[in-house]
């Protein structure tokens, strides 16, 4: 018998093989020839290019490492319409939050504006009813919107963190206006959009940190 | 091929990267992005996954270098850690079902066509048609061939890595073996023609 690929691949590479086996493959033209050809696929398998990954993958990986461990989940890229709704349901959000904040809070921008708005901790989250949450939800609305703007000179994974956290509240949003949405699904959705949001205050805020 | 053996970053990046400096992170990405990107699309056969396995790979290297000790090799841990991540992706449910990854029965093995010898540009053993033999092998026949040829591991741990046993790393690389002997044709492999047969030497 000749010797079988199982057992040539052996002896290609000094593992133990059945007596017989190796005597026969010593001795048999076919056998060592089909050895050499086993070689010959190793090292040419050895000898194929590394490739080389996709530019600013690195940014991925340095956002990805930046975004908050308590969602895992990965990045999504929404298509333009669905991040132009998700937009246009944000921005009406906005609007009622600064025609409302004209007339009760401070002056925007202000520490004090941004400390009065800011939400109770996300740890009373767990507890908070769909009417606090989503009252929590407007609160930090409008005090990232009084935020000053980003300074020009940002770090980019801390430009991406934010982007991905708006994309995700995003995606909140587009499940929240799904029709037939459960109570228990909707007070859950709330209380991811105030977690995702107060995440997206401190990174606006530490972003702001930078200038100094 | 460089490979994972170049992966040797000097103490002092490693130190600095331990102390969560990401420009020291960003150097090692320099070092094995390459590799991992490699082994990735070697094994899984697809470039978007094997994107992911990169970033998955890079998250997991940042957030676990405090872990890693300097006494071992740099490239062999992170080589471990992108090829858990590749077998993960092998295991998915979603690939399992379209991919057949684990299958022990043999038939779940596509069908292949013996190289076709008349055709000289079938014999033409070059790194296109390797690439592309490596590629079309079941997703379990090209895992055991590349971390077995390529990246060196033994059956030992091939079959740890994947939750079998010895026999079936040793067969699978035999089969995988025998698939590219039939993709390549004799030219490449010198002898198509001899199989396991009464001995008439």
């Amino acid at each position: 018998m000749h010797a079988t690929t199982e057992q040539l691949l052996s002896l290609r590479d000094g593992l133990p093989v059945d007596a017989a086996a190796a005597a026969h493959a010593a001795r048999c033209e076919d056998c060592r020839r089909r050895q050499r050809g086993l070689e010959r696929v190793r090292d040419g398998l050895r000898a194929l290019p590394e490739l080389e990954p996709p530019a600013g993958l690195w940014s991925a990986v340095a956002a990805g490492v930046a975004a908050p461990p308590a969602s895992p989940a990965p990045r999504r890229h929404w298509p333009l319409v669905v991040g132009t709704a998700a937009g246009f349901v944000l921005g009406m959000a906005l609007i009622l939050n600064m025609t409302q904040r004209g007339a009760e809070g401070p002056a925007p921008g202000t520490t004090t504006d941004i400390v009065a708005a800011t939400p109770a901790p996300a740890s009373s989250v767990n507890g908070a009813t769909t009417a606090e949450l989503l009252m929590a939800s407007q609160r930090l609305e409008a005090a990232l919107h009084a935020l000053p703007a980003a300074p020009q000179m940002t770090r980019a994974s801390t430009a991406l963190t934010i982007e991905e956290l708006q994309d995700r509240i995003f995606e909140v949003d587009l499940l929240l206006g799904q029709p037939g949405l459960g109570q228990a699904d909707e007070r859950m959705l709330w209380q991811q959009r105030v977690r995702l949001m107060d995440t997206l205050m401190q990174v606006r805020l530490a972003q702001l940190s930078e200038l100094h | 091929m460089a490979g994972f053996a170049d992966c040797r970053p000097d103490t002092v990046t490693l130190e600095r990267a331990r102390r969560g400096d990401m420009k020291a992170h960003e150097a090692l990405y320099g070092s094995y992005g390459r590799p991992v990107y490699t082994l990735a699309v070697r094994i899984l056969a697809d470039a978007a996954l094997a994107d992911e396995v990169l970033q998955d790979t890079s998250i997991e290297v940042i957030r676990h270098i405090r872990e890693f000790r300097g006494d071992a090799a740099f490239g062999g841990w992170v080589k471990r850690i992108a090829t858990n991540k590749c077998l993960a992706y092998l295991r998915s449910a979603w690939h399992r079902k379209s991919q057949g990854f684990g299958a022990d029965d043999e038939s779940d093995e596509p069908a292949w066509e013996p190289a076709d010898t008349d055709d000289p540009a079938a014999q033409v053993a070059d790194r296109e048609s390797l690439e592309q033999a490596l590629a079309v092998l079941t997703p379990t026949a090209r895992t055991v061939v590349w971390l077995y040829d390529v990246e060196g591991y033994s059956h030992q741990e091939i079959a740890a890595l994947m939750g079998k046993t010895v026999s079936f790393s040793k067969s699978r690389l035999a089969r995988a073996h025998e698939q590219l002997r039939a993709r390549l044709g004799p030219d490449y492999q010198e002898v198509s023609t001899c199989m396991p047969r009464q001995n008439n030497c």
